[in-house]
């Protein structure tokens, strides 16, 4: 073999394994594997904190045990209408204010960032900081809904009928800039001719709404309700942050419930297989939903 | 319809580009008026003032004599047929053409929708693409398709912006025709706004030329060809171009600084000037041959074929009641 040849270089195939390689390694690492790991544990009896005794195979025990339990529905029912709720109000107010924002005006760009202020801060954060707004006594939150409307004292936090709201609202408050700024990036996207023929068609804004905004805006929403459905489903941190879950078990999402489980109890198994239902929900939802989409944008 | 006239219209851009500049025509009810000028000339920007879609800086335009130069575009009830394809991309097109017709304005019945689509529709014969959405046709398609959305109802005026510039030969001849009989069947009055000079001697009444945001000159489409009153206008018709040559060249009776002379104009094979054949070009019915005399390069046709060779010498004489004659601003002498 020649000098020549040997030093020739990789082929394009090869440069592109080179390329994707590490990254392909890193998800094997920290996604696939405990993926695959907590699939074979949810088929045992492991508890993780009884080091030396052997888990033992116990097919489908685990489970039929979380399917039968009463109260892993009512997690699911909790997260359930956590998500309904954010995700409908992150819809209505993001495309609203994105509405509001595509016009020209003083101080657009300005509005923009400040709105786009809570997205970037860190959940446990944003979870301290709203324990403060929320607290009866000092907190801001009681402050102005009093100034509006006379409620008198009231503890967002510490009431079982409050507290999946306050979680709401925090949510809404974080994460409706999202919403807001993908549907800003739709309504940029219509170009200005289609408004100027409906003009001329003599067509009323709220036709124009209907015909150009809304099909245009339909898909960039969906996308992004989509994103922050698959996060809701999985919220743990902000929540656990603010109320824990309490209180009692108003706020207990199926994340917090299983990490209770996993972390505090020590059910290995048992939480492996509840981790696996969650992520077979997650993603078959997931994919029916983006079946629907794609069916919706084809239109 | 209406008749609809421009006094003193002027607009700029951004307080600098002057757009237009003292605009005045009128458009009568029923007629075909075509704007003729070359890309910039502002003929888009015309018929958006007309439209409404622009403000202008001064002047008046008037619909049937009323002023409603501060009206909203749907108050003034045009059509227009946009440059670029502006369907609207999630509606098929049925309901794309039926658009102007749901205005809370019009609010006809469902039924009446129908029927008008349908006979649009087969006017231009796109019958059987309406159930497809806007976005799944050809091009020539979704240009018909804006048309019909201008033609389905009866507004004060149609402005048509290069409605055909963008579709290919054939078709743009078809429907070139099918427009000048939709316009006499309806009485239509139309502003259709063009830079294709065959487009504007076939389709128009009255054709006006605009240069630079100016008009130059306003008149028939014979009136143009034979009687422009600048260098300008009479290169905006005929093919092949007309020669613009100085007025030295040729025996004429005074000083003249510059002539036009049409190629159709210059006879061949006889007569006192004598140049040499530069290029021959058969287009079949017609001949046009390019010569060189006294280092000026004269485009000359005749009907039908014509044998020679390119470098040979040939005479020639020149219709002398057809010169066009210039004065050194480009502008037209006109004889007393
Ligand atoms: N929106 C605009 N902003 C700034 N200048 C413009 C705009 N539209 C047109 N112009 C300018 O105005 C002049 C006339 O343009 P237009 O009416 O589009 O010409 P035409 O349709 O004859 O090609 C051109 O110089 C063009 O650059
Ligand atoms: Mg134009």
């Amino acid at each position: 073999m020649s000098v020549k040849k040997k030093f020739k270089g990789l082929s394009d195939k090869a440069v592109g394994w080179l390329f994707i390689g590490p990254t392909v390694l890193l998800l094997l690492a920290i996604n696939i594997y405990p993926l695959v790991y907590a699939i074979k544990m949810s088929f045992t009896n492991f508890y993780a904190n009884k080091i030396g005794r052997e888990p033992q195979f116990v097919g489908l025990k685990n489970y039929i045990k979380v399917l039968n339990k009463e109260a892993i529905w009512e997690k699911m029912q909790v997260t359930a209408s956590f998500m309904f709720w954010t995700l409908l109000l992150q819809a209505i107010i993001g495309l609203g204010l994105a509405l509001l924002l595509n016009r020209k005006f003083k101080g657009n760009e300005l509005l923009t960032t400040l709105i786009v202020l809570p997205m970037m801060l860190s959940p446990a954060v944003v979870g301290v900081f709203w324990t403060y707004l929320y607290n009866p006594q000092v907190g801001l939150f009681n402050y102005v809904v009093n100034f509006f409307y006379d409620l008198g004292s009231f503890d967002m936090i510490g009431s079982s009928t409050l507290a999946p709201w306050a979680i709401v609202i925090v949510d809404t408050w974080m994460w409706t800039p999202f919403t807001m700024l993908i549907c800003l990036a739709g309504l940029r996207s219509v170009p200005n001719y289609l408004y100027e023929a409906a003009e001329v068609d003599r067509a009323s804004k709220w036709q124009q709404f209907i015909y150009i905004t809304l099909p245009s805006v339909l898909p960039f929403l969906l996308l992004a309700l989509l994103f922050r459905g698959i996060e809701n489903f999985k919220m743990f941190d902000m929540v656990v942050e603010l109320t824990s879950g309490g209180p009692g078990s108003a706020t207990e999402l199926a994340s917090i419930n299983l990490k209770r489980e996993a972390f505090e109890k020590w059910k290995t198994g048992y939480s492996s297989a509840f981790a696996v239902i969650l992520f077979v929900t997650i993603f078959g939802f997931g994919n029916v939903y983006v079946k629907v989409m794609n069916k919706i944008k084809e239109r | 319809m209406a008749k609809v006239e421009l006094k003193k219209l002027f607009k700029t851009y951004n307080k600098k580009i002057k757009a237009l500049e003292d605009i005045n025509l009128t458009i009568e009810d029923g007629q075909f008026f075509v704007l003729l000028g070359p890309s910039g000339a502002g003929k888009t920007t015309t018929l958006r003032c007309i439209a409404g879609l622009e403000k202008i800086d001064s002047g008046d335009v008037l619909f049937n004599d009323e002023n409603i130069t501060h009206d909203q575009p749907a108050s003034r009830d045009v059509s227009f047929v946009f440059q670029q394809y502006s369907l609207y991309p999630h509606y098929t097109v049925y309901e794309n053409l039926a658009f102007p017709l749901r205005s809370p304005m019009r609010k006809l019945p469902d039924e009446e929708i129908k029927n008008k689509v349908e006979k649009i529709a087969e006017m231009l014969k796109i019958t059987n693409k309406l159930k497809n959405k806007a976005t799944e046709l050809s091009g020539g398609e979704m240009q018909r398709v804006a048309i019909g959305r201008a033609l389905v109802r009866e507004p004060n005026i149609y402005l048509m912006d290069e409605p055909l510039s963008s579709l290919d030969a054939k078709l743009r001849e078809t429907l070139r025709v099918e427009l000048k009989n939709i316009q006499l069947n309806l009485n239509a009055t139309i502003l259709y706004v063009t830079h294709d000079q065959a487009e504007a001697t076939t389709l128009a009444d009255k054709i006006g030329v605009l240069k630079e945001g100016k008009i130059v000159q306003i008149g028939t489409p014979e009136e143009i060809y034979e009687n422009p009153n600048s260098i300008y206008v009479s290169q905006r018709l005929g093919s092949p171009k007309i020669n613009i040559l100085p007025g030295s060249l040729f025996k004429l009776d005074n000083n003249i600084p510059k002539i036009g002379l049409r190629p159709e104009n210059i006879e061949l094979g006889d007569g006192p000037y004598e140049g040499k054949i530069i290029s021959i070009e058969n287009l079949g019915s017609e001949t046009v041959v390019a010569i060189n005399f006294q280092d000026n390069e004269i485009l000359a046709s005749i009907q039908g074929s014509y044998k020679s060779s390119i470098n040979e010498k040939i005479n020639f004489d020149i219709n002398t009641n057809k010169v066009l004659k210039f004065d050194n601003g480009d502008q037209r002498i006109h004889e007393r």
